[in-house]
């Protein structure tokens, strides 16, 4: 594959405007620190590349998020099999060692708690997870997952419960 | 706090701090790498194009009986050899330097790029305006020596000769703006 000077400035792009939203989506995606690097710089290459056949179809945004998710997914796909863990969906309760209480203040441990949920989510709900936080609308969601715009706000719908019961755990702890 | 509890935690997730990075190293070397080719193919064809208008204009100082047409012909090709000078001196490639950049790749193409960014944008000043006197003499001088009914198709193809020197000024002057930009990236 040869790259392009295109490719370079859509790459540029991508990480002035989408920079951050990709650290917060690796966040999501791996818990560990030094796992969470090689993520970020496996998302990093992932999209570069990927612009090489970037047609403009979609948004930008809609791009960087798609190539983002499927590396995400992926990598947890992968440490699943490495882990044998389990995931919840967003109906199930926290395990019990996300609710103990931490020593800072309220937003830190809501912040905590929050993180831990997201890494504790199957794939899907990950994702639609991920992107409701980042503000992203519902058809973007939509777009972005693949998944049907009802499939999408019923799961919205049961996102906006689950935060709220977070919260308040949160404050209660 | 007046916000929902979801929209609080939308806020708080989008506000925590998160490392933004830019490329591998591995992906930086493989663009640097290409970057220098294309350097270096691009000096090549300009070494090139300036041999044959050396050749071209000397060629025009034996044949020409003319003294003012024989000066111009000299300035040009002073004016191209400088041109060449710069080059090779300040924009020619380091493809040596990059294969024992090691770690600092990232530095090394920026580097780079800032190089190519300055000599591109003041291409006007070190490539062009040396072979103008020249040209302009050459230009003129053919005017005076033409005949009269010629003196049309001569000031058309001036003006496209001129057209075309604006016309690489301006390309070289966006091709520095968009070597900024990529500066910019790697920058974070």
């Amino acid at each position: 594959m040869r790259p392009t000077g295109r490719q370079d400035e859509l790459y540029g792009d991508a990480v002035e405007q989408y920079g951050a939203a990709i650290g917060r989506l690796a966040r999501g995606y791996e818990a560990d620190p030094d796992r969470r690097r090689d993520l970020m710089q496996e998302i990093h290459v992932a999209i570069w590349r990927s612009f090489h056949g970037f047609s403009g179809d979609c948004s930008l945004r809609t791009w960087v998020y798609r190539v983002a998710h499927n590396i995400g997914a992926s990598h947890i796909l992968r440490a699943r099999r490495a882990r044998q863990g389990g995931w919840i969906s967003l109906d199930d309760d926290l395990p019990d060692e996300a609710a103990s209480p931490e020593t800072q203040t309220h937003d830190h441990r809501a912040l905590g708690r929050l993180t831990h949920l997201i890494q504790q989510l199957r794939p899907p709900d990950r994702q639609v997870m991920l992107l409701y936080l980042d503000e992203v609308d519902a058809a973007g969601i939509a777009d972005i997952t693949g998944l049907t715009p009802s499939h999408v706000a019923t799961k919205i719908h049961r996102i906006k419960a689950r935060l709220t019961r977070l919260f308040h755990q949160g404050a209660a702890s | 706090m007046t916000d929902k509890p979801e929209t609080h935690l939308q806020t708080l997730w989008r506000q925590q701090p998160t490392e933004v990075k830019a490329m591998s190293a591995i992906e930086i070397h493989a663009l640097a790498q290409r970057f220098q080719s294309k350097i270096y193919r691009r000096n090549i064809r300009e070494y090139a194009l300036c041999a044959a208008g050396a050749l071209i204009f000397g060629f025009a100082i034996v044949i020409s009986p003319d003294p003012w047409m024989k000066a111009a012909c000299l300035l040009i090709i002073a004016g191209l050899a400088f041109y060449t000078f710069i080059l090779h001196s300040r924009g020619r490639a380091d493809r040596e330097g990059l294969r024992t950049v090691g770690e600092n790749c990232r530095q090394f193409h920026i580097d780079a790029l800032t190089r190519q960014r300055d000599l591109v944008g003041g291409l006007w000043l070190w490539g062009v305006a040396p072979v103008v006197p020249g040209l302009a003499l050459f230009m003129g001088r053919r005017l005076v020596l033409a005949p009269a009914k010629a003196l049309p198709i001569l000031l058309a193809a001036d003006a496209v000769a001129i057209v075309l020197l604006v016309g690489v000024i301006a390309m070289n002057l966006w091709a520095a703006h968009r070597l900024q930009k990529r500066i910019d990236a790697l920058k974070g």
